[in-house]
């Protein structure tokens, strides 16, 4: 299991632990963490999985698909340099306590 | 309000949906909801795609973990049915004898499979594909089948026979329609479809009836068409459609017109009795009628209306319907309903990787079907819940930037 801490819109921190392989998206969900909707279940379609990448960990991650970087560009929050979609993030034993901030709105 | 609170009658996207909405409006009172399958709420979209396939395990199918309906405060009643309702005295009766107040009611029942009514059909080895404990049987089945006729050529066939075309068995797949996906997409998106099982080495067997499934010591052994030709098989999996569970809703006279009917809020004819998801029927301000749609979607946002109207906030449901399929590596998605339309125009190649079908009636953008396209089927959205409708000479034109169709 890995640890993971996501920001809530509300500014609350959620720990969370999941497993490895699974994607950050995931994580949040089935711990119901506010702040992600994940419509799509997950297939890179919806951009309701919006997050904003720790920096200290954004270079431990996979470049993003072209895919993912076409759906950011219609996600409902601002889009920044350290955005991806949390559904496309497999999770890995290098992102233990990584903090995972949600955007303010997803739609 | 008493301490029964409400009572969610059905555990799928829908009744997860109400129950978690409400806690997340701080609803103050008691939330119970019920379902007739054993273990935590689970997705189902994964039942013919990752979970099929082997690539996700039974915990990773869950909506939510445990400690979400403990830390919710939100009452779990699995492996037991709702038999009865009683509206006037407000409590229901569970298969277990136990029974339930309720203040508020909420049916969010799902659909009822259409089973196929000839010969053979209860062989073993005959298997559907509506939830988990079927998607289980079926892994189960794949494991030792080496040919699989798949009845149906829907969204669930299709994934399903794509799913047993990965796995290496030789896959037939026979339809009464003469073409696939008949009443829920356009042909350009149904010929691509085709095209890549196709090339997977998926056969089709399109505008024929099954006459009889051939059995041998109850176990199947192949298929018999009407028009007399025989598909051996160790597997068949049907997939012909489903209903709207409305059988309670109708047994307590609720109105209900292949789909119990609620209005814009959610509410069915009964006051404090409301209903969500696959379930239902209802009047979209979009296209002026009475529709039933079976997806997630509908599911989850009708979810969070009926939840909204509990917790007394007005405004209705009107959100943009939309839908997607997985198969192989190909992405669908369908934005709006195409039924009725006159006019269809492609924007980009039918015949390439990605491309999407803009639907018109009477000049008026109701839907748009992309593949592999996302970003398009994004603004589809958007421009179908703004009402705009850029020009069909417009749409097909790949130069043409969607995003100045939307009212700024
Ligand atoms: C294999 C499969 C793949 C799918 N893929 C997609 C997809 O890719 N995209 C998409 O948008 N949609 C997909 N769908 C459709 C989608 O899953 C449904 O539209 C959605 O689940 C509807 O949610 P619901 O809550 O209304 O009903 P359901 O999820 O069907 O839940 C209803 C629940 O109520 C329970 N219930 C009913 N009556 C009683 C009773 N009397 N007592 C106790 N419990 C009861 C049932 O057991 C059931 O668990 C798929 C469906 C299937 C089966
Ligand atoms: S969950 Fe839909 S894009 Fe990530």
């Amino acid at each position: 299991m890995v640890n993971l801490i996501f920001v809530e819109p509300s500014g609350a921190e959620r720990e969370v632990a999941a497993p490895e392989g699974w994607s950050l998206m995931e994580a949040a969900f089935q711990n119901g963490v506010d702040g992600i909707e994940a419509e799509c279940g997950g297939s890179c379609t919806c951009a309701t999985c919006h997050v904003y990448i720790d920096e200290k960990f954004i270079d431990r991650l996979e470049p993003m698909g072209s895919n993912e970087d076409e759906m950011l560009d219609c996600a409902a929050a601002e889009r920044r340099d350290n955005s991806r979609l949390s559904c496309q993030i497999e999770i890995k034993v290098e992102f233990e306590g990584m903090v995972i901030q949600t955007p303010d709105t997803q739609i | 309000m008493s301490e029964a609170g409400v009572v969610i009658l059905g555990n799928g996207h829908a009744g997860v949906s109400v129950a978690e909405q409400l806690r997340r409006k701080k609803y103050p009172g008691a939330i119970t909801l019920i379902g007739a399958e054993a273990g935590l709420p689970y997705q189902r979209p994964p039942l013919s795609k990752q979970y099929l396939k082997g690539e996700w395990d039974e915990a990773r199918l869950l909506q939510r973990n445990a400690e979400f309906y403990r830390n919710n405060d939100i009452r779990l009643i699995a492996s037991d049915s709702v038999i009865s309702i009683d509206p006037s005295a407000h409590r229901l009766e569970l298969k277990s004898g136990a029974t339930l107040p309720w203040d508020k009611l909420v049916l969010a029942t799902g659909s009822c499979l259409q089973k196929l009514e000839i010969p053979g059909a209860d062989a073993e080895g005959v298997v559907y594909l509506q939830n988990r404990e079927q998607a289980d049987a079926l892994k189960s089945e794949m494991r030792s089948a080496r040919r699989a006729v798949v009845i149906g050529g829907g969204y669930i066939g299709l994934e399903g026979a794509a799913a047993l075309a990965l796995a290496g068995l030789d896959v037939t797949l026979v339809n009464r329609s003469s073409e696939l996906l008949a009443r829920s997409a356009s042909l350009p998106v149904a010929h691509w479809i085709q095209r890549r099982h196709e090339k997977q080495g998926v056969v089709f067997k399109l505008g024929e009836q099954l006459a009889e499934i051939l059995s041998a010591d109850n176990r199947v052994r192949g298929v018999r068409l009407a028009n007399g030709e025989v598909l051996e098989a160790e597997l068949v999996l049907i997939g012909i459609g489903v209903k709207p569970d409305t059988g309670l809703a109708e047994s307590i006279g609720l109105e209900c017109a292949d789909g119990v009917l609620v209005d814009q809020k959610g509410v069915t004819s009964h006051p404090d009795i409301l209903a969500a998801g696959d379930c239902t029927r209802f009047n979209h301000p979009l296209y002026g009628e009475a529709i039933h749609l079976e997806s997630i979607q509908n599911a989850v946002e009708q979810g969070k209306r009926v939840a909204a109207t509990l917790m007394g906030e007005e405004g209705t449901y009107d959100a943009v319907p939309w839908f997607w399929s997985d198969q192989y590596e190909a992405k669908l998605q369908i934005a709006g309903i195409a039924q009725g339309h006159d006019l269809e125009v492609i924007r980009g190649d039918e015949h390439a990787e990605r491309f999407s079908v803009f639907c018109y009636a009477q000049r008026r953008l109701v839907a748009v079907e992309s593949i592999n396209a996302p970003a398009e089927h994004m603004l589809a959205r958007q421009l179908l819940k703004a009402g705009a409708s850029p020009p069909p000479d417009d749409a097909a034109n790949p130069e043409f930037n969607l995003r100045s169709a939307l009212p700024s």
